[in-house]
């Protein structure tokens, strides 16, 4: 067991080092372009550009710039200072953390609310209309590219471009410390979005793992020594479903982050997803770095707590044997 | 028998159909495009806007309308095809050969490096698609990678699909590999004193073929709706070049400007999603015919 837990944590350690070498790669080994030039933008003068090459660094060696990137990132949190805005790009990020975090929260709870219980009804009513009408739709939905789906409910339901125009549509984020009811009515169509790609998700992975363990031994025992159906469901089918998907649920949390970056850019929140994204439009390399260092870490940190807790509480021995 | 299976599928029969039509399609796209009588991909034609630059829809010169340039999007939509086959096609294809190199690698090479590498497999997964996409874009994007050798435009496309896709098949072909190892079927032959390498042709290998196919179909349409994606951010194939993704960005421009020009928003991002739902029901009849269930392979 503690044996487990230690040899999962190096692990976790061991992929964060590998994102710092893996972005330290992409953005400073590969690169073709000078980030002086980016830096200093168009028509700067050679003075200029030296300039910023010293300050930047780029003159000492690889392996230099290497361990003053992974102290930067490792030791004192610092991701470095946007080429455009000169801030540091830690602050930029968390600035913009509530808007990304109110998109995909609530988003969360829709798809959750409305895939769970469907994943549910599908299988009882396994091979009829309502799974096979249900399977279809999640496949479907599964196939939609978010942003495409996301144009087109502006293009319905925006108030002010919409053929039926009765909701806020794009660049209407309001924070929720300014108005909390137009920070809700401004978010409903990015998360309705959302939540249905991911929702579709979610269905077919309740549904798939379900089907899994309803042929299984105890649960014929538990319907054979009489108990209600209702029972059966929740104790002996969902627990361990819930479990599984809870523990793979880590596995989809990158789509998801991509989703949102997507929903972000579409409805133009000013969320981490737009930063990056703009970023991109500006050649603001420390940025992009920044928000692709956070979001690996924050799906490794993830990964590895779900991990953990899916070794305990649920006791699944496949996991403690692993 | 998996066969037959495959037969009595018919929403993957028909998802089959359709992909045979869409790769010609895309082949003979100038011919489609001559013998439906629209104007080429790029030509813009100023005739089709009003004197206020909207759009005209959908008629019989140009059935499914022009763009905001006043370009055909029907011929566009046939042209964009190309794009999405060559990526999706292309990327699962180079993500599946370099996961699966890695992953035998990673299982059959001593402790130290076998986690390395598992290590920096994790890496990369833990890295979203979209976000590295969006990082590689902007690193490779302005004047190209690794000394040119990926060029921006399509390699930067592929490259990223490579590196997105790559960990998954990594992940499953070494587990599979040391599951095999542990067959007494395998124990069997290395106790006759067949020869590390024998082991790994003769016995590893043609296991692994099953789970490598199915991985690979379920890598195409992630690879599709990615450069779809992608294409969306403004990262990968350039305008004029046309390309379902950057065509939907366009609509996009125009309807939050106020112009309900629906045609060129609808049309490409049908033939998207047709391909990708078609690409995943065949990759999903294929798993179930090799016995393999679609989720336990890859998410989503």
């Amino acid at each position: 067991m503690a044996v487990h837990v230690i040899h999962r944590v190096l692990r976790a350690v061991l992929a964060l080092v590998l994102i710092g070498v893996l972005t330290f790669v992409l953005f400073t080994v590969l690169p073709d372009a000078d980030p002086a030039r980016l830096r200093a933008g168009l028509g700067a003068s050679p003075a200029v550009l030296a300039h910023i090459s010293a300050q930047l660094g780029v003159h000492h060696s690889l392996w230099v710039q290497f361990t003053d990137y992974m102290k930067g990132i490792f030791l004192h949190l610092n991701l470095g200072y946007s080429y455009r805005s000169g801030r540091s790009v830690l602050s930029l990020i968390v600035a913009r953390l509530p808007a990304t975090l109110s998109l995909a929260g609530g988003a969360a709870v829709l798809w959750l609310v409305l895939g769970l219980p469907l994943g549910v009804l599908a299988t009882r009513r396994r091979g009829r209309l309502i799974d096979r009408a249900a399977l279809g739709t999640a496949f479907a939905l599964g196939s939609t590219p978010v942003f495409w789906l996301g144009l087109i409910a502006l293009y319905l339901f925006a108030s002010d471009i919409g053929r039926f125009p009765i909701l806020p549509g794009a660049n209407s984020y309001v924070p929720l410390t300014v108005d909390p009811g137009k920070w809700f009515s401004s978010l409903i169509l990015p998360w309705l979005v959302l939540a249905s790609c991911q929702g579709a998700l979610y269905f077919r992975l309740v549904r798939d793992e379900l089907l899994g363990v309803s042929d299984a031994g105890y649960i014929r025992t538990a319907r054979a020594k009489g108990l209600t159906e209702r029972r059966v469901i929740s104790h002996y089918l969902l627990r361990p479903v819930l479990a599984r998907v809870i523990a793979r649920s880590g596995s989809l949390l990158g789509g998801l982050l991509g989703a949102v970056v997507v929903t972000e850019t579409v409805f133009k929140i000013h969320g981490v997803g737009l930063l990056a994204y703009e970023a991109v439009r500006q050649s603001d390399f420390p940025v992009v770095q920044g928000t692709v260092v956070l979001a690996a870490m924050f799906v490794v940190a993830v990964n590895l707590v779900l991990d953990l807790a899916h070794v305990r509480p649920m006791g699944d021995p496949e996991a403690i044997a692993a | 028998m998996p066969r037959r299976r495959f037969r009595a599928d018919r929403p993957a029969l028909t998802a089959a159909g359709l992909l045979v039509v869409l790769v010609l399609l895309a082949v003979a796209a100038p011919l489609v495009v001559d013998i439906a009588g629209t104007t080429g991909p790029n030509v813009r034609n100023p005739a089709t806007l009003t004197a206020f630059g909207v759009s005209a829809g959908p008629s019989a010169a140009h059935p499914f309308g022009v763009d905001a340039l006043g370009r055909d999007v029907f011929a566009r939509v046939v042209y964009g095809a190309r794009v999405s086959l060559e990526v999706g096609l292309l990327g699962a294809a180079v993500a599946t050969a370099l996961g699966g190199l890695i992953g035998i690698a990673a299982a059959i090479a001593p402790g130290w490096l076998g986690t390395l590498l598992m290590g920096a497999v994790e890496a990369c997964l833990a890295v979203p698609a979209i976000v590295l996409g969006l990082g590689i874009g902007a690193a490779c994007g302005a004047d190209g990678c690794a000394a040119g050798l990926i060029a921006p435009g399509r390699g930067t496309v592929i490259f990223i699909v490579a590196v997105a896709g790559f960990g998954a098949v990594a992940r499953i072909v070494s587990e599979r590999v040391r599951t095999l190892r542990e067959q007494p079927f395998v124990d069997a032959t290395s106790s006759l004193g067949a020869s590390p390498s024998r082991l790994l042709r003769r016995e590893i290998l043609p296991n692994l073929i099953d789970p490598l196919l199915v991985v690979a179909l379920q890598l195409v349409p992630m690879a599709i709706l990615l450069e779809a994606a992608l294409a969306f951010l403004g990262v990968g194939v350039r305008p004029p070049a046309p390309d379902w993704g950057q065509m939907i960005a366009g609509a996009g421009d125009a309807i939050i400007s106020g112009n309900p020009a629906w045609w060129y928003l609808v049309f490409p991002g049908l033939a998207l999603l047709s391909t990708v739902l078609a690409f995943s029901l065949v990759a999903r009849a294929v798993a179930r015919g090799r016995g393999i269930t679609a989720t336990s392979v890859l998410p989503a």
